[in-house]
């Protein structure tokens, strides 16, 4: 998902109730993500939204790109690592290089709150036995976790990776993202995988305080909450951390031009770490 | 596929160059999901396409189309990759060592790039209606999902709504109903249609309307998710219907924020309250307050008696109720029950009291006292005489009688439960004088009766903790002092109270039964030690044991006694039993018992024998070894008595009866019943009891 999400000012609809994602005069952040990463799965409205992000982060698109790179090298590095299981918790609308196609013998739950996109998923999934798509809330793990289609997909007892990216900033200090991390972290056996990627200030802060304010002043439902280093390094507690780190985005574990961006600012606009769950004394 | 490439080395590494240079600039465009490795490979793939449809002109158009969908399939989909593949492509094709002697190169590059645009185009045009219908599927499924959702969840709305018991109402935040539910109608005693458009304010009782309004503002300012509160509603038949009322925000989108009322009918659940709450504190016969309510009351009547009058408890309990269930049935026995609960709240009219049942057949009344309160005397006078009139149940006329204890003005700090327990003591010793009696409560008596009470419960646990042992007192000829005979008796060590008698043992063990295994174990370890004796000091060594009435009557005592013989080898006449007067000379099963071991050889005592004439004629008839004097006569007596006592016991030494006194304790004790013809002894004076290594060692001398 997107950092950043605006809700338009929307004209009504002639339906009387329609749930948040479905509304087709409210830009979603899944299908803006799309369209930023090149998709067509994305209505006129989201196309605007996207629009609207490139004049305030012209480098948006190369955000994206990275943050869609990192995915890539981190699920194969936990391949490598022996992990079949993934959980990937706000996916999305699966364009292209998803986690089943890049870890094709794994087990792979795509989960999002976003009815179109679960839809979406479900339709792009349709007879890949390995993968499935859930609707469901990030912050609401116990809910999430004792889902029918997860468990009969996961199981418990071994490592999983479950993967938070670019969802996390979505979360303001008063829902405890540490908290409700920890939840997650609590049903994981040892050896699973904590990977989140999440949108930082700490450097271009004029920019990035101008791309909050744009936020604020357009009734986002999502507000975007930039965290520091220390902040991000925080929500892996009770993890231990895989080399290098909670490091930018671009810098983790590089393996090509595809994964660097010519601007270095981009390249650590988004904080991006794994973590290991110990085998004992998790918390 | 394609015409030969030249295969030269420096050809495919400008190829190679070209890929890498491609794969650079597309990567840091856009996003490919591929390893630099991987679309590098990929290229160069592409690349060598291109070098084929420059060579071949027949080629050109088809490489070129090939290319351009290639690249929309990676990903490359954005105006920036598609101008940067046509520049480095461009320009690598025309400089590309081994195409360099291509005819009309440019014409030819040109070719194969116009095909990769117009393929490119296609592809993404293609590519872009596809992933445009697919989201147009995905919204129609997600939208189509929702309203499913929406449907189930409006239909168990309308399930839930339908069949609850609860009262369940939308409302505009003026309080105006706009939609209602049967239950809600129900508890207001209106119809549906009656209610729609009623404002909540003119359903709850004035009173309370300006709670509601305070409620109301509340939730339309937000910040609160739902109110509760007891509240009352005006039924349409005047009266008033206690409901919890729960209020809910309904926050929508669009026409304006409502709220949901739920109206719990709290009127059943105090009514069913106010019923349990009288089950559990009454008797469902007689309808009176049962023991826990009598407790509860007592307790504040204790606190605010006048502590001039006080209060006062009768304990009563029925005489003889069991027969009446027993001879007349239970319905007689329950109509009994009614009358009596009756008549005693008819004698308490004036006072103010309570008349609560306890039990089976057990009543008590509390009275606290006033000034013109009658004295206990005259209301336990007014009790039975009320109790004893008769009446006619069921063909039959029947009256009763109450034994009673009372517990007068007992101290404003004592517990209830003390007193009630003080109260059943006294019914007790009460009962046991007999029927239609009464007792006024004795701190002193009660604590004694307590303790006796709990001796004999923890008895059992003594005997099995080893507490319990029998110890022998010798039995002296009266001539010489020399020991004939030793005495079993019980003696009971108990860790607090000291060494417990074996008078009191053998009370506390017919108390509650236990005499009858406990007098089995003691009567097998006598007749062990008696043969021990008989061992150890080359002669027979008697073992007497007083039986207690419960022994005696046991059934089995004759088979017990007999095993006890066989078992230790102890000859039937080296033991000797005594039992009560009145069971050895009476005519009931403990007579038989004891006359059946007579004459197997056993030697049968009769204890406590006063010398009464009757008691002289049954001796005379039973075969009888001796009679131990009755306690009370081992004084000396006074002359007259001792006279008469000495002509009777010649009576009895002439029927071949001997004469025993126990307790003595006095020289002078010992020569009166020496000369009173009196052949044994036994009492502190010889030797008090001890173990049985004592008798061995005094009859050693």
């Amino acid at each position: 998902m997107f950092w950043f999400a605006y809700r338009l000012e929307c004209a009504m609809t002639d339906l009387d109730w329609v749930p948040d994602g479905i509304d087709v005069n409210v830009p979603s952040v899944a299908r803006t993500y799309d369209y930023l990463l090149g998709g067509a799965h994305n209505l006129a409205v989201d196309r605007r939204m996207g629009d609207q992000m490139l004049c305030v982060l012209p480098g948006a698109r190369d955000l994206v790109r990275l943050n869609r790179a990192f995915l890539r090298r981190a699920v194969t590095h936990l391949v490598d690592s022996g992990i079949n299981q993934f959980l990937d918790i706000g996916s999305g609308i699966p364009t292209v290089g998803n986690v089943h196609e890049i870890a094709p013998q794994a087990n792979v739950v795509y989960v999002d709150k976003d009815p179109v996109a679960v839809a979406h998923s479900r339709m792009i999934l349709a007879g890949v036995e390995r993968a499935t798509a859930v609707q469901a809330d990030l912050r609401e793990p116990e809910d999430l976790l004792s889902r029918p289609e997860i468990t009969a997909l996961l199981d418990f007892d071994r490592p999983i990776a479950v993967l938070m990216l670019l969802v996390v900033h979505f979360s303001p200090d008063s829902e405890d993202p540490v908290g409700y991390i920890g939840r997650y972290r609590d049903r994981l056996a040892p050896g699973s995988r904590l990977v989140v990627s999440h949108a930082t200030a700490d450097r271009r802060v004029d920019t990035m305080r101008e791309a909050a304010n744009t936020v604020r002043r357009s009734n986002s439902q999502d507000n975007l909450v930039y965290r520091t280093h220390a902040e991000v390094s925080a929500l892996f507690t009770g993890f231990e951390l895989e080399e290098p780190g909670v490091t930018g985005c671009a810098l983790w574990r590089p393996d090509g031009v595809g994964g660097i961006s010519d601007d270095p600012d981009d390249n650590t606009q988004v904080y991006v770490g794994v973590g290991r769950k110990p085998a004992t004394g998790s918390r | 596929m394609t015409a030969a490439l030249p295969q030269d080395a420096d050809g495919l590494r400008a190829r190679a160059k070209l890929a890498k240079k491609w794969t650079y600039l597309l990567s840091s465009r856009t996003f490919i999901p591929l390893s630099s490795v991987e679309l590098e490979r990929h290229l160069l793939g592409l690349v060598e396409r291109l070098c084929a449809g420059v060579g071949n002109e027949a080629l050109a158009h088809k490489v070129g189309r090939e290319v351009g969908t290639a690249l929309v399939d990676l990903n490359c989909t954005s105006p920036d990759a598609l101008q940067c593949s046509v520049e480095v492509v461009s320009k690598g094709l025309l400089g590309m060592a081994g195409l360099s002697q291509t005819e009309k190169l440019r014409d030819r590059v040109v070719d194969v790039i116009a095909a990769l645009a117009a393929g490119f185009v296609e592809r993404i045009r293609v590519s872009t209606l596809d992933q445009q219908e697919q989201l147009g599927r995905s919204l129609y499924r997600a939208m189509r999902q929702a309203q499913l959702d929406l449907e189930v969840g409006n239909a168990r709305y309308d399930m839930v709504e339908g069949h609850t018991s609860t009262g369940i109402a939308t409302a505009d935040l003026a309080g105006r109903l706009l939609r209602t539910n049967a239950a809600l109608a129900r508890i207001v005693d209106r119809t549906r249609s009656e209610l729609g458009g009623t404002s909540l304010f003119d359903l709850v009782h004035p009173d309370e309307r300006d709670g509601l309004r305070t409620d109301f503002a509340q939730l339309t300012e937000g910040g609160t998710t739902s109110i509760t509160q007891p509240r009352r509603l005006l039924r349409a038949d005047g009266e008033v219907a206690w409901v919890t009322l729960t209020l809910s925000p309904l926050r929508r989108h669009e026409g304006g924020n409502q709220v949901i009322v739920l109206a719990e009918d709290a009127t059943d659940v105090n009514l069913l309250q106010g019923q349990l709450n009288h089950q559990s504190l009454h008797d469902v016969l007689t309808r009176l307050p049962n023991r826990q309510y009598f407790t509860s009351r007592l307790e504040q009547a204790l606190r605010t008696a006048d502590p001039a009058t006080g209060v006062t408890v009768f304990h009563l309990d029925l005489d003889g109720f069991s027969l009446v269930t027993g001879g007349l049935g239970r319905q007689v026995g329950d109509h009994l029950l009614k009358v009596v609960a009756a008549r005693l709240q008819e004698v308490v009219a004036d006072e103010t009291a309570m008349v609560a049942r306890f039990g089976y057949d057990e009543f008590a009344i509390l009275v606290e006292n006033t000034g013109s309160t009658p004295d206990v005397v005259t209301m336990v006078r007014r009790i039975n005489d009320r109790l004893s009139a008769p009446f006619d149940t069921d063909g039959h006329r029947i009256a009763c009688s109450a034994t009673i204890g009372v517990v007068h003005r007992p101290p404003r700090d004592a517990s209830p439960h003390d007193l009630l327990d003080s109260a059943d003591l006294t019914l007790r010793r009460a009962r046991g004088n007999g029927k239609r009696q009464w007792e006024l409560a004795d701190p002193t008596r009660d604590a004694l009766d307590r303790r006796m009470f709990s001796m004999a419960a923890t008895m059992p646990g003594a005997w099995e903790n080893g507490e319990l042992r029998v110890e022998y007192q010798p039995l002296v000829r009266l001539t010489d002092e020399r020991i004939v005979a030793a005495e079993a008796l019980l003696r009971w060590e108990h860790p607090r109270l000291g060494t417990v008698p074996h008078e009191q043992c053998l009370a506390l063990a017919e108390d509650t039964g236990l005499i009858v295994p406990l007098g089995t174990w003691m009567l097998r370890l006598a007749c062990e030690q008696g043969r021990a004796w008989r061992r150890e000091l080359g002669r027979e060594v008697p073992v007497r044991m007083s039986l207690s009435a419960g022994q005696a009557a046991d059934p089995d005592l004759v088979s017990v006694v007999r095993e006890s013989l066989a078992d230790t080898g102890l000859p039937a006449a080296s033991l000797w039993l005594g039992a009560p007067a009145d069971l050895v000379l009476g005519e009931q099963e403990p007579a038989d018992n004891l006359r059946i071991l007579a004459e197997s050889g056993v030697g049968v005592e009769v204890d406590g024998f006063t010398a009464a004439p009757a008691e002289l004629l049954r001796v005379a008839g039973f075969p009888t070894r001796a009679v131990r004097m009755c306690r009370p006569l081992t004084d000396q007596p006074a002359p007259v008595v001792a006279q008469a006592l000495a002509n009777v016991l010649a009576v009895v030494r002439e029927a071949g009866v001997g004469v025993s006194v126990a307790g003595v304790t006095t020289r002078a004790q010992a020569q009166w019943w020496r000369e009173a013809g009196a052949a044994t002894a036994s009492g502190p004076l010889f030797a008090p009891a001890g173990p049985p290594d004592a008798i061995g060692h005094a009859g050693s001398t």
